[in-house]
């Protein structure tokens, strides 16, 4: 190979690249949406402490904490279908690969998420929801006016790390290849048998985006302030 | 397709071989990540001047790609010029001769450099800006305020997170199967190459995974129970 890195190869890679980039911002968005979802019942769950549910949100987190992402992504992907055809005798076998990318990012964020969640709410004092309580504010009331909004400024920081944490992590549906913005990276590579320049693409773009995402919320926790003194 | 308990078992054992390299990749990589990470954490709070810049823009560009292509661009360049460099520093070894763990070492090391500096940074600037006056107060230099002083308040702090970074380290490791390196998950998938039935090898990969970061979690929970003596908490007032 004359030469290894061509400034030539590095721009041709980029409008192939693009192409691919909306799909990965997709799986990126959907993943983020119903996590969130499901991580508002873990946490409720777990604030509220209901009974029974609260171990089985318990052990949920820790299996998640426990796992590589590679691992349950993998797990997800060879699992889901025997145990969707065992149960519901479907076959999803054919399904498209991001589907199941989408299902394993879900169940690793649900779970941190549902942690975030969890911290925020219980960060604010007690204190503060017995004073709403004694001037005869209900628990409802009580909730969406004192304490979610003192919640969502501690979550934000939190929150916004964790998703440039899972759109970092989308480059691992790389090992079940799936045609995201890495996987076209891979097969650009494999048809020019140059790697190197597409890989650097997908790196600059994705250094780009993740900056942008930590701007975003670091301008959001800037926005969110109330009346009320930290100190 | 059932799931066989003997093939669970047999792919079990399989990775546990392999645990090994797993752990050791983690450790060089935590060890070497650490102190290097403190070096950049320190030189960017105490703002030294050409440095700081350089660092910061380092962390800054490299938090942002992900680890996985970190992993592949650095074998891309390790397959390319690995007997390019080795012939520049006059040693005779060739790159067959030497094991792929060694690009293991070298990314996971740099790759946990900006978590771990961060992770310090933001607990050095949890100190407070008295400690450091009362230290030069009594004449302390700036090495002696940070061995006795800013050091062991510094990591009790640091503590939690760091637990998390050496995590995302132990989880960062099997992406390296992608180049070839036999860690815990690609061990625990050899015995399924003979009956092409993968499922049992990844359940084993994650048995394994979760036994080992269940015993980090309880040990980091005991440590932590220990760490908080040297530290002054100011009394506490909501």
């Amino acid at each position: 190979m004359s030469s290894y890195f061509t400034w030539e190869g590095f721009f041709a890679a980029i409008p192939l690249l693009l192409e691919y980039l909306p799909v990965t911002l997709r799986v990126t968005f959907i993943s983020l949406v119903v996590a969130t979802i499901i991580a508002v019942f873990v946490a409720l769950i777990r604030v509220r402490r209901v009974p029974v549910l609260n171990m089985v949100c318990k052990c949920y987190l820790h299996i998640m904490r426990g796992l590589p992402y590679v691992v349950i992504l993998l797990l997800v992907y060879y699992y889901l279908p025997f145990l969707v055809r065992k149960i519901f005798a479907v076959d999803i076998n054919r399904w498209d690969k991001l589907v199941f990318a989408v299902i394993a990012f879900i169940l690793h964020e649900g779970a941190y998420i549902g942690e975030i969640l969890r911290a925020a709410v219980e960060s604010v004092p007690k204190v503060q929801s017995e004073a709403a309580y004694s001037v005869g504010m209900s628990e409802m009331q009580t909730f969406f006016r004192i304490v979610l909004p003192q919640s969502v400024k501690v979550a934000i920081p939190a929150y916004g790390s964790n998703l440039v944490e899972l759109f970092q992590n989308t480059t691992i549906t790389f090992m079940i290849g799936a045609m995201d913005l890495i996987g076209r990276a891979n097969t650009v590579g494999g048809a020019t048998m140059h790697y190197i320049e597409p890989y650097l693409v997908v790196a600059v773009v994705y250094v780009i985006i993740s900056i942008l995402i930590e701007l975003l919320f670091k301008f959001l926790d800037s926005k969110y302030k109330f009346g009320a003194s930290t100190v | 397709m059932e799931f066989d308990v003997q093939s669970l078992k047999d792919c079990f054992f399989s990775g546990i071989q392999y645990l090994g390299v797993t752990v050791k990749i983690s450790l060089v990589s935590i060890i070497f990540g650490t102190i290097l990470a403190l070096i950049v954490a320190l030189v960017r709070f105490y703002k030294v001047p050409v440095l700081s810049q350089l660092f910061a823009l380092f962390v800054t560009v490299y938090r942002g790609i992900p680890i996985m292509l970190i992993i592949l661009i650095g074998h891309l360049m390790y397959v390319m010029h690995f007997d390019t460099v080795v012939k520049a520093l006059h040693l005779s070894v060739k790159i067959k001769d030497v094991d792929i763990v060694l690009l293991g070492y070298i990314v996971m090391t740099v790759g946990v450099i900006p978590s771990i500096s961060e992770t310090f940074r933001g607990a050095l600037k949890s100190i407070d800006k008295t400690q450091y006056e009362a230290c030069y107060s009594i004449g302390l230099t700036t090495t002696q305020s940070l061995r006795r002083v800013i050091l062991p308040q510094m990591f009790p702090v640091a503590f939690p997170s760091y637990i998390n970074n050496i995590l995302g380290v132990i989880k960062g490791v099997p992406l390296l199967s992608s180049v070839g390196i036999m860690e815990v998950m690609q061990g625990s998938l050899l015995p399924c190459s003979v009956s092409y039935s993968y499922l049992e090898g990844y359940a084993a990969a994650a048995l394994i995974y979760f036994m080992l970061i269940t015993l980090i979690l309880n040990v980091a929970k005991y440590i932590e129970k220990n760490l908080n003596r040297y530290r002054v908490i100011r009394k506490n007032t909501k």
